[in-house]
């Protein structure tokens, strides 16, 4: 993985967009075709892996990747609560679906960023 | 009918691919074997019915996974070297630095920096059989009269280019390659 192959970061340039693309695709229509947050997130997550590949270069704020996910993870609680508690859901049954597009967006927000926080501390872990 | 005959197909590759994992002697290797394994698992995902558990499989299990391994056989990088003086109880700095052996660890230690490794010497007076016994040696020198004997490890897969290097090599004093099993002696 040291050095650097003109093949693999042409390719993976070539796959960027795609990736993105079809991740965010399994994300929103989750709810009603295979796939959802979790699936999702970790197609956007192999973004950051095929990036690491390509140039493993530590150019990331990890507090600020930290604090982002610790934020998904606080909306992620707060709209179930805000919404299904008082049960809203049976008083407006319309708003069921966005709410399960945006509960899933949430997932695969907070699961693609913590797969990338994982990959990346793994990656670039010094001794000491 | 197809189905059948594309689950029984995958079924065997995953079957094949799991023993060449735990078969293979190259570590890098074995990953990229388990990484078919997991994208032919996540095919029979597919043939089962439960294409959501496919995509995490395919992403986690070849993806992520094989990263994961890559870069931790990355850090497993400190390759020890056990130079055992049986033959003289009283191992001396001159000793030590006897010419052909160094030469040897030289020639070791170059190749280890060049596959990113860190080589690391240990001068122990340990017998033979005991050095191999323990499991800390990566590769274990010994001198006899006249020559020098090189014990690695069955399973590492540096020893084979090692050997390579030593028999493309021209050295004076006779050198020869032995294989053992980690733990078990010769």
């Amino acid at each position: 993985m040291t050095e650097k192959s003109s093949i693999i970061s042409t390719m993976t340039g070539f796959l960027y967009p795609f990736i993105v693309l079809f991740g965010f695709y399994i994300i929103f229509n989750g709810h009603n075709t295979p796939g959802g947050g979790f699936q999702g997130g970790s197609v956007i997550a192999a973004l950051f892996i095929a990036r690491y590949l390509v140039l493993p270069v530590d150019d990331f704020n990890m507090d600020t990747l930290h604090y982002v996910e610790k934020a998904f993870l606080v909306f992620l609680l707060l709209l179930p609560i805000v919404f299904i508690f008082p049960g809203l859901h049976l008083l407006y049954e319309q708003f069921n679906v966005p709410y399960l597009i945006v509960m899933n967006f949430l997932i695969g927000m907070k699961v693609s960023l913590g797969l990338t926080i994982i990959v990346f501390r793994f990656g670039f872990f010094r001794e000491g | 009918m197809n189905t059948i005959v594309a689950e029984a197909a995958l079924l065997l590759v995953m079957a094949l691919m799991a023993l060449l994992t735990i078969q293979t002697k190259i570590l890098r290797m074995a990953i990229v074997y388990m990484g078919i394994f997991s994208l032919a698992a996540s095919l029979v995902y597919v043939l089962y019915r439960a294409p959501d558990v496919a995509i995490a499989e395919a992403v986690i299990g070849s993806g992520l996974v094989a990263l994961l391994y890559l870069s931790a056989l990355k850090r497993y990088r400190v390759y020890t070297i056990g130079v055992v003086g049986s033959d003289m109880p009283n191992v001396s700095d001159r000793h030590i630095l006897r010419l052909e052996r160094k030469a040897v660890i030289n020639d070791i230690a170059e190749f280890c920096v060049e596959r990113e490794r860190e080589p690391q010497t240990v001068f122990s007076q340990e017998s033979i059989d005991e050095a191999l016994l323990n499991t800390n040696y990566d590769i274990v020198i010994e001198e006899y009269e006249g020559g020098i004997r090189l014990y690695g490890h069955d399973e590492n897969y540096l020893v084979d280019e090692l050997e390579l290097l030593f028999s493309i090599r021209d050295r004076d004093a006779e050198l020869e390659v032995i294989r053992f099993r980690a733990g078990a002696g010769i």
